[in-house]
């Protein structure tokens, strides 16, 4: 089973998810995509709510801005500070998201069991110019931002109603 | 410092235009509950906290070993004072742009309520329609703006043009800008110069033929504009002109120009400083105080930060680091 495959199984099977989105999502401009995987796994029953780090983004409120540009409103997104924060949810999909992410600079602990990283590059850094070791070791889906949602929706989209 | 079990705390006199608190009622019940008590300033004092630099008259009230703790610098009228009462200085503007120290980043909280605040009033002073409509009465919109500065208050009046409706066109001299600008939805201006970078995320400032050369490439963008916000600020030094007066006198009747920078002597020529004012119907805010008018919000956040300062001081005390502490260190004067 390839790692896309293997994604969209994921995800279809998932019933509670959050979706972790980072600067690298207001910049790929790929937030559209992220709306549209949220209403077709809601549509399946799955709750989908977006987690947004205090810091996430170039500036204060940065993702909060983005998601609500497509209509992901304040109802579906969530303060991400605290590990509680991940408890509820059986899968962590984090997409476009490097720094917060990075369990050296503690800010999201992604747990090892239920997650998913969606990145433009294993070694595409972020802001702090610091290595994740979490990305590629951890489930990751790596490539350009726009084609890795849309095969990923596509499949998810293939594998049923 | 002795700070005992908690550090006591109090607040300085402000100036009548600072609407801000330094400290919020929910701020000061968990400080309380953590065992650090505000207090009228006196020789009990630890801590003085302010948004402006303290007073003389306060400062006279400290002992010596006693510290300050404000969002602006010292001004150079009391360093005598403090140095002559032994008084220590802390400035919040000086935090490090650093992952340790986010949640005392009160320069990058109070601009994003800025970078808020001078689209509002721009967007709200323009006489026409900010989104494209278009009717059976004929089309209207979109207002175009022009944002100068792509830093957190720039960022901040770009994604609310954006959110309003108005098509966005911005420049930041830093080369990260361009994908920044692209990240909340505008438009960044290619002027074919040269990229500078400055130290630390910051801009720095620009010689003066780049500086001109600029000016000029930026006119026919701000002569098209409906709103201009100028943001561009270099920390320790005036702010950089962007905006000569032949640049907004080019602009029609009706538009308007933010200068955000007013307080560190403006982006813009021609301005009067302080206040906004109507030239040829042309309106050009250069107002001070720009956080103080969204004083519900920039008290939230200023005092998160402050609590954060706070909460830092005191592990910072217990574990005996106060003089290595590298945050503590960067924001001392």
């Amino acid at each position: 089973m390839s790692d896309l495959v293997s994604a969209a199984a994921r995800l279809s099977a998932a019933r509670s998810i959050m979706i972790i989105p980072g600067f690298g999502v207001a910049a790929a401009g790929v937030a559209p995509q992220l709306a549209v995987l949220a209403a077709i796994l809601r549509r399946r029953g799955a709750a989908v709510v977006f987690g947004v780090h205090p810091v996430a983004g170039r500036f204060p409120g940065h993702l909060n801005f983005t998601l609500s540009q497509v209509g992901i409103g304040a109802d579906d997104q969530v303060r991400v500070f605290a590990a509680t924060d991940l408890e509820d949810h059986d899968l962590i999909m984090a997409v476009g998201a490097y720094d917060i992410i990075n369990p050296d600079l503690t800010m999201i602990i992604l747990p090892t069991d239920r997650t998913m990283i969606i990145t433009r590059g294993v070694d595409a850094l972020g802001y702090s110019l610091l290595t994740n070791p979490d990305v590629g070791s951890l489930p990751t889906l790596s490539g350009p931002l726009d084609q890795t949602l849309a095969t990923l929706i596509a499949a998810i989209i293939g594998s049923g109603p | 410092m002795s700070y005992g079990r908690g550090v006591q705390l109090a607040i300085g006199v402000e100036r009548p235009e600072e609407r801000r608190t330094p400290l919020v009622a929910a701020d000061l019940a968990a400080l309380a509950t953590a065992g650090h008590l505000v207090e009228a300033p006196s020789s009990r004092t630890d801590l003085l906290l302010g948004i402006g630099p303290a007073t003389s008259d306060d400062l006279r009230l400290l002992r010596p070993g006693a510290a300050t703790l404000s969002l602006i610098s010292a001004d150079l009228g009391t360093q005598a004072l403090r140095r002559e009462r032994g008084i220590l200085g802390w400035s919040l503007d000086r935090i490090p742009r650093s992952t340790a120290a986010q949640s005392m980043d009160a320069l990058t909280s109070q601009s994003m309520i800025i970078g808020y605040r001078g689209a509002m009033v721009g967007l709200g002073r323009l006489r026409r329609f900010v989104p494209l409509a278009m009717t059976a009465a004929g089309t209207v919109g979109p207002a175009t703006v022009v944002v100068l500065g792509a830093g957190v208050a720039g960022l901040q009046a770009m994604s609310t043009c954006v959110r309003a409706g108005a098509r966005v066109l911005a420049y930041d001299v830093r080369a990260s800008a361009a994908s920044e600008i692209g990240s909340v939805g505008a438009t960044y201006l290619e002027l074919d110069l040269p990229p500078l970078e400055g130290a630390a995320g910051y801009a720095r400032t620009l010689d003066a033929d780049r500086s001109l050369l600029q000016q000029e490439r930026l006119l026919p963008y701000v002569a098209a504009a409906d709103l201009v916000i100028t943001t561009a600020m270099v920390p320790e030094h005036p702010a950089p002109l962007l905006v000569s007066e032949a640049m907004w006198r080019s602009m029609r009747p009706g538009s308007v120009v933010v200068d955000l920078a007013a307080e560190a002597g403006g982006n813009v020529a021609g301005t009067r400083l302080g206040a906004s004012m109507v030239v040829d119907g042309i309106t050009l805010w250069a107002e001070f105080d720009v956080a103080s008018q969204l004083a519900e919000s920039a008290s939230q956040l200023l005092s998160n930060n402050i609590r954060a300062v706070i909460e830092h001081l005191a592990r910072c005390r217990a574990a005996g680091t106060v003089d290595s502490d590298p945050i503590l260190a960067a924001m001392r004067r």
